[in-house]
């Protein structure tokens, strides 16, 4: 019995040595030596989920990327793959902190539209290549909310407002917005756009002034963003890829996209969810309510 | 003697009941796949682990392949030589043909299901006829039994 197991561990053993052999024989090839990462910001910039499974991108996600490709030594450079309307600021800011700290080179690639917070993430890369007619810039902070106190008086509904803290419910949609607070709120809007200046200002080495002229909100075309420097190139993935490239001081290199593994569940579970919204969007438009669109889009 | 069709010229019945050992085994194995076989090449699935490509990756189906191909083998090598896998040694089972000794080519053919889990799901779905056998068992001829008992 025991030289049985001696034996069994034998091949093993062996098998483990046939394993471990092919696996350097993978390793020389050189044409998995150099890599560049592709990693997509695609969607609203939030962390969470949406209910009706829109595409998010998700701060966690994007970051855990950015880690796992600057843990890999055959990674060369990282293309943030950028078509994001933006998204809420503490996201935005999580993943341009990660792009800022990212050891490899970072190339942003704005394709359709890499506008507000999707740009504050592309300001932290390396450089920026964006597509000539894609959207860009819109530096400003955004918030509103429906306000439903008109609605209420004209059904005669009262709001009965309990509260400790003077400015406690401020923003609740169920009264009336008072002076006051609307200028705390706004007073905090600003705070973050300054934020955002400041940091676009840094990013890109443009002068603060200058920055700020340009941060009124409206948006730029990836031509105008060329002309005022808050892009880089002009160009598309091809381009981005090389500079890529360029910044990496390598001549050739695969190209890897990343994307989250969807299990057989998350399909399932996305389909089953997307069925069902879209049957309500059916059924909703049959009764000739329109769907909002998640950001402007300009057709020819 | 020619056999008579669907006639075989070993007629052991065992009479233990190992699905809960054979189980066992299986997920014995797998870890030992994983550990020996797959863990080499860990930092290249790694690599892929959050990809999808857009253009075909030849090297990423050939990687698949080999550790397909390595896992197959570890079961039919053992089987073919041992009769059992290390999981089966230490549950006390082991595969046994039916037509006399067990051959390379049946331990190849019984364990092929191992490759893929759905294939492997549908497999099992014939030890609900309480036979001792999955169905590619019942194709390559063997059975697993108590080692005490055959």
């Amino acid at each position: 019995m025991s030289s049985k197991i001696i034996k069994m561990l034998f091949v093993l053993v062996v098998f483990f040595l046939v394993s471990y052999g092919l696996s350097s024989l993978l390793k020389s090839e050189p044409i998995l030596e150099n890599k560049i990462v592709m990693i997509p910001v695609q969607g609203t910039i939030a962390t969470g989920t949406d209910l009706f499974n829109q595409e998010i991108a998700d701060p966690s996600l994007i970051t855990d990327f950015i880690k796992q490709a600057n843990e890999q030594e055959n990674v060369k450079a990282i293309i943030l793959e950028i078509n994001s309307p933006g998204g809420t600021v503490v996201a935005s800011q999580e993943i341009a902190r990660a792009v800022r700290q990212s050891k490899k080179p970072v190339v942003a690639y704005i394709r359709e539209v890499g506008a507000s917070g999707a740009y504050w993430v592309a300001s932290a890369s390396d450089k920026i290549v964006a597509e000539p007619l894609s959207i860009t810039g819109s530096i400003g902070v955004y918030s509103g909310y429906l306000e439903f106190s008109g609605l209420f008086e004209k059904y005669g509904v009262t709001y009965v407002d309990l509260k400790s803290g003077e400015y406690k419910d401020t923003g609740t949609p169920f009264k009336e917005l008072s002076s006051d607070e609307r200028k705390i709120l706004e007073n905090k809007l600003k705070i973050i756009h300054s934020i955002f200046i400041s940091e676009v200002s840094n990013n890109r080495n443009i002068p603060i002034n200058v920055t700020k002229q340009l941060s009124t909100g409206i948006y730029y075309l990836g031509i105008e963003a060329k002309e005022f420097g808050l892009v880089d190139y002009l160009g598309d993935e091809e381009k981005a890829i090389s500079v890529a490239k360029e910044l990496a001081n390598i001549t050739d290199a695969s190209l890897v996209r990343y994307k989250q593994k969807s299990s057989f569940f998350d399909l399932f579970n996305k389909l089953t969810m997307s069925t069902s919204y879209n049957i309500g969007r059916g059924i909703a438009s049959e009764l000739d309510f329109k769907a909002k669109e998640s950001y402007l889009s300009i057709r020819t | 003697m020619k056999l008579k069709k669907n006639e075989l010229n070993f007629m052991f019945k065992p009479k233990k009941k190992i699905l809960t050992r054979r189980s066992f085994a299986y997920i014995l194995d797998i870890l030992i796949v994983d550990m020996f076989i797959v863990f080499p090449f860990k930092s290249f699935l790694e690599d892929y682990n959050y990809i999808i490509n857009f253009n075909f990756d030849f090297k990423f189906i050939v990687l698949v392949l080999v550790v397909a191909l390595l896992t197959l083998s570890y079961f039919a090598v053992f089987e073919y030589y041992f009769n059992q896998t290390i999981g089966k040694l230490i549950l006390g089972i082991k595969t046994i043909s039916r037509k006399g000794r067990l051959t390379f080519t049946q331990a190849l053919n019984r364990n092929v299901s191992k490759i893929s889990t759905l294939l492997l799901i549908l497999d099992c779905l014939y030890l609900l006829k309480k036979t001792n056998q999955r169905y590619s068992d019942k194709l390559a001829h063997t059975m697993v039994v108590d080692k005490d008992e055959f």
